[in-house]
């Protein structure tokens, strides 16, 4: 009896300073969309939705998962039948032994299949340089003792009782176990519970400092996931009154986010899936995580205060450093110790992680945080980077080109200023890209030519347009993408594109088919003078059209934003464009911009629209929608140099050769540049073009319609 | 320590295509968007380098113009500069380079400067005239092209850039230092910067302050006069050479035939 207090109390204490740990950090609120948070616990937690994306570890963490669950009504049971007790419903039920004692065998089995993924398959991914690969065996070690110990108890009872306590596994090994006395059986029953039970309770007081922390953590970091848009960081408020900004200490960040930290499983399918990893770069994902978690270990002490009870008992607690040179060897301070800072400018912000994550952990936010925290506190940032803030802040796009040049590429194209034309049912948001950069620029003339053909009443906003933010934003520089999204939401308002009145009614129409038909609804409206007071901004940008769509509205901009590939998939739709089907012959992948596709669920509307006008239809490349491989660009990147391991841009542009298609489709103006560097830089020239969509489209329209 | 940089704002030199006025023969500053002088960023980002290191020390931003100059020293002081200072009058209208000098070098011997950094030159006049005068006027050295900057003592111990490598060199204080182009990468201000820049003290002066007489300023006092303006020749179009296997060898002897390799 003593001995479980003890254990329970121990481990009360662990947990205690685990969530007294959380209550330290910054507040964030993630109790909106009750009914799908209650909805998703059931599919990923109690369905193991997300493992099971990855089959053969997925179907063996899920017998583990339940076997798990079931054996811990068995141990009640034991527990209660050592005092001539036992659980209502399930404890003389035959039905619960027989899928227990399943379970059982199942699990057996899933240890195996772990015990050879770890010991002989190795995936590197299971690598942690925070540890050995000793954690993982302990833990498949004490479920194996537990497994084999409930084996025995139910032998040995079985045997002790004469088969009145009746188990299938009992009644199996029953003539295995040879044929002791009674006495001898009672023995060895008694002995084989207690040894059940103490490998249970040092599981429990083991779990709080292992990965298996996840086991408590994740259906609670599951249930507070994120329901806002994917695509938005957060806001950072009161910029100019605040004393920090970003986190530099990690204490810093919310309790979501650290959260994160206990409920990351080490299973490591975010490094499986990094383009910067998988080119060479020092980022691994997953160090992000469990070095979070490791930084908040290693500061609990400081975070938690000397008065603090936990410090106080300090022998039960989670290991913390004490020396200096414990703490030296804990590489403090986080950001340049446990997390390098060639880590952080490594991302792409592609988000890859953060969808292939199966307890819902959001890296890509913590990483921009950290990010955000060397800018704007420490003016630290790969060097190329100054003239991109400045100028944005200055000429108000990445360049030393004068903004008052925006709309001259549009010159003699006949394209209305939205200032000529302030009524115009659609916004063509050109973007600095389609503005400025030779090659964009014919695919801006590709976008408007699409719309003249669909008889679009569109205008641009010339140089009343101003860089989004987005590049600066992403690279941590929240101040630059306020300044600039507070301008570009003054000019928007001021032509009554502000939809909020409107959109206030219809407020969840965040999710990926209200969205289409958002699209939908726009297309239709087209013409008809309806949009007046309801207008649609479109671009061909996906990182215009993410911060514009999903960020924008943390400062009052709330706007209707559809990506041009989308637009131009509903205006084929409603027949507004009409095009020669299958007038493109060439072979031909497409390459999902992570921006458009992860960011906002956008993967089928490109993929229309371009198996409408090609014969062949699409040609996939291995890695496609949500598993789609960055191009290198995203997160500021492509303002950055690229000088450690392969270029990620290459890396992509050999998958797509592999398909052996003439032509990668994109929509994307960074994706483009990316690619078409990429192609040079393999010498490909010859044997693939980049194009973006709408340029494609503009050549289909050319053609008379012939069907 | 006390620390000065002289600077200046000046029309964007990224965006803005120099507009000369020809009644005026000068410069063409309103209707533009005006910055402080990029070269202007990495001098003052030497200065605070030196400050920090020295330690115990000021560093002072100090220019001549209008009030709307007021923006550039803001940037100065969100890069790190501790105050600032503007002497700003209507007579200075029109002062040439060596009237310049001499209102800066009052100020700065009125606030009783040690070490005094300027660009070589600015972004928009060009004539790197007035390090020269400052120095010239408060009859102190100055030393020029520093790549690297250190204070010994009462020494100032520069690195200064030549053609063929650097010279160490030192001189007493006060001095002038004018900074190698390239030298010192411009400091992007903090957050922290840019907010306390706004509480940083900053001043404005006028010539009465300093104790000098509008005859002797600006358009009156200027010994220094444009006689004409004129546009530039076109630069002869550069040579392309196409690879044909052997371009390497021919940029080779191209870069040889000028001493550049």
């Amino acid at each position: 009896m003593l001995l479980f207090l003890a254990a329970l109390i121990l481990f009360g204490i662990r947990a205690g300073q685990l969530v007294t740990l959380l209550t330290k950090a910054r507040p964030e609120d993630r109790t909106d969309h009750i009914n799908d948070r209650i909805g998703a616990f059931f599919k990923v937690v109690l369905g193991q939705s997300g493992v099971l994306r990855d089959p053969i570890p997925g179907i063996a963490h899920f017998f583990t998962f339940w076997g798990f669950i079931l054996i811990q009504f068995g141990l009640l049971n034991l527990i209660l039948g050592a005092f001539n007790g036992s659980l209502p419903f399930l404890g003389d039920n035959r039905i619960f032994a027989i899928i227990l004692d399943i379970f059982v065998v199942l699990v057996t089995f899933s240890l195996i299949v772990f015990a050879i993924r770890r010991g002989i398959v190795r995936p590197r991914q299971l690598n942690s340089a925070l540890h050995g690969p000793w954690d993982g065996f302990i833990i498949l070690g004490l479920i194996l003792l537990v497994i084999l110990t409930l084996a025995l108890v139910e032998g040995f009872e079985y045997a002790a009782s004469n088969g009145a306590a009746w188990t299938p596994i009992g009644a199996f090994l029953h003539p295995l176990l040879g044929r002791a006395s009674q006495q001898t059986n009672i023995i060895a029953y008694r002995s084989f519970w207690w040894l059940h039970m103490i490998t249970v309770l040092g599981f429990l007081i083991y779990l709080p400092r292992s990965k298996h922390l996840h086991l408590m953590a994740t259906p609670f970091n599951v249930f507070f996931r994120s329901y806002k848009p994917k695509g938005a960081l957060p806001l950072i408020e009161n910029l100019e009154e605040r004393e920090d900004y970003g986190v530099s200490k990690v204490e810093q960040f919310t309790w979501k986010q650290l959260l994160d930290g206990y409920a990351c499983t080490e299973c490591g399918r975010c490094n499986t899936v990094c383009p910067a990893l998988n080119t060479g770069k020092p980022l691994y994902p997953k160090e992000i995580i469990l070095g979070a978690k490791e930084a908040l270990f290693v500061r609990s002490g400081e975070i938690l205060g000397k008065d603090s009870i936990y410090n106080k008992l300090g022998i039960a607690g989670i290991k913390a450093d004490k020396t200096p040179a414990e703490k030296e060897a804990h590489h403090e301070p986080m950001i340049g110790g446990i997390i390098s800072k060639e880590a952080l400018w490594a991302c792409t912000t592609c988000m890859a992680c953060v969808e292939i994550c199966p307890v819902s952990i959001e890296h890509v936010p913590k990483i921009v945080d950290m990010r955000r925290s060397l800018v704007m506190e420490e003016s630290e940032f790969p060097q190329e980077v100054t003239s991109l803030f400045n100028n944005i802040e200055r000429n108000g796009n990445p360049w030393e080109i004068s903004n008052d040049k925006r709309a001259e590429w549009a010159a003699g194209l006949e394209i209305p200023l939205l200032a000529e034309n302030p009524e115009a049912e659609v916004l063509y948001w050109v973007g600095c890209m389609g503005s400025f950069d030779r090659r964009n620029q014919q695919v801006a003339t590709s976008v408007a030519k699409v719309l003249k053909a669909a008889n679009v009443d569109f205008a641009i906003l010339g140089p009343e347009e101003t860089c989004t933010g987005d590049p600066a934003r992403r690279i941590g520089n929240e101040y630059l993408w306020q300044m600039q999204a507070m301008q570009n939401i003054e000019t928007l308002n001021g032509y009554g594109f502000n939809t909020k009145p409107e959109t206030a009614k219809a407020e969840d129409a965040s999710t990926e088919n209200a969205e289409k038909t958002e699209a939908a609804r726009a297309v239709e409206k087209l013409g008809t003078g309806t949009l007046t007071k309801h207008r649609t901004i479109i671009t061909a940008c996906p990182h215009c059209f993410n911060t514009i769509k999903n960020e924008y509205p943390q400062l009052g901009g709330d706007y209707e934003v559809i990506h041009h590939t989308v637009f131009i998939d509903n205006l084929m739709e409603a027949e507004k464009l009409k095009l020669t089907t299958g007038f493109d012959k060439r072979k031909l992948t497409y390459h999902d911009p992570c921006y458009v596709g992860r960011y906002n669920d956008s993967y089928d509307e490109p993929r229309r629209v371009l198996t409408v006008i090609n014969d062949k239809g699409v040609t996939e490349m291995g890695r496609n929608r949500n598993k789609s491989f960055c191009c290198g660009g995203g997160g500021g990147r492509v303002w950055m140099e690229e000088k450690v391991g392969q270029r990620i841009n290459q890396t992509r542009v050999n998958e797509a050769l592999g398909t052996e298609a003439e032509v990668l489709a994109a929509g994307c103006p960074f994706c483009i540049t990316m690619f078409e560097d990429g192609i040079k830089g393999v010498e490909a020239e010859e044997k693939m073009k980049v194009e973006d969509i709408s340029e494609i489209i503009a050549r289909a329209i050319e053609k008379p319609v012939t069907n | 320590m006390k620390m000065f940089v002289c600077i200046k704002q000046v029309p964007d030199p990224n965006t803005t295509v120099s507009k000369l006025d020809p009644n005026t023969k000068r410069l063409v500053r309103n209707g533009v968007s005006l910055v402080l002088d990029p070269g202007d960023e990495s001098t003052i980002s030497a200065a605070i380098k030196l400050r920090d290191k020295v330690g115990n020390s000021e560093l002072v931003a100090v220019s001549m113009g209008p009030a709307s100059a007021q923006e550039a020293m803001r940037r100065a002081l969100a890069m790190g500069a501790d105050r600032a200072i503007l002497i700003s009058d209507p007579a200075l209208a029109g002062s040439d380079a060596g009237t310049t000098a001499r209102v800066l070098a009052a100020l700065l011997k009125k606030e009783g400067a040690d070490v005094i950094f300027c660009s070589t030159e600015s972004t928009d006049g060009y004539t790197g005239m007035v390090p020269g005068g400052i120095a010239e006027v408060m009859g102190i050295p100055q030393l020029t092209f520093a790549r690297e900057i250190n204070i010994e003592g009462q020494k100032a111990v520069i690195k200064r850039v030549i053609p063929k490598g650097y010279q160490t060199i030192e001189s007493s204080l006060p001095a002038v230092i004018t900074i190698a182009s390239g030298s010192f990468e411009a400091i992007y201000p903090t957050m922290k910067g840019i907010m306390g820049a706004k509480r940083k003290p900053y001043s404005q002066v006028s010539l009465a302050d300093l104790g000098l007489e509008a005859s002797q300023v600006g358009e009156a006092g200027a010994r220094e006069q444009v006689l004409s303006i004129g546009t530039a020749e076109a630069r002869a179009a550069g040579q392309i050479i196409k690879d044909d296997g052997n371009a390497a060898q021919q940029i080779a002897e191209f870069l040889q035939r000028y001493q550049l390799l």
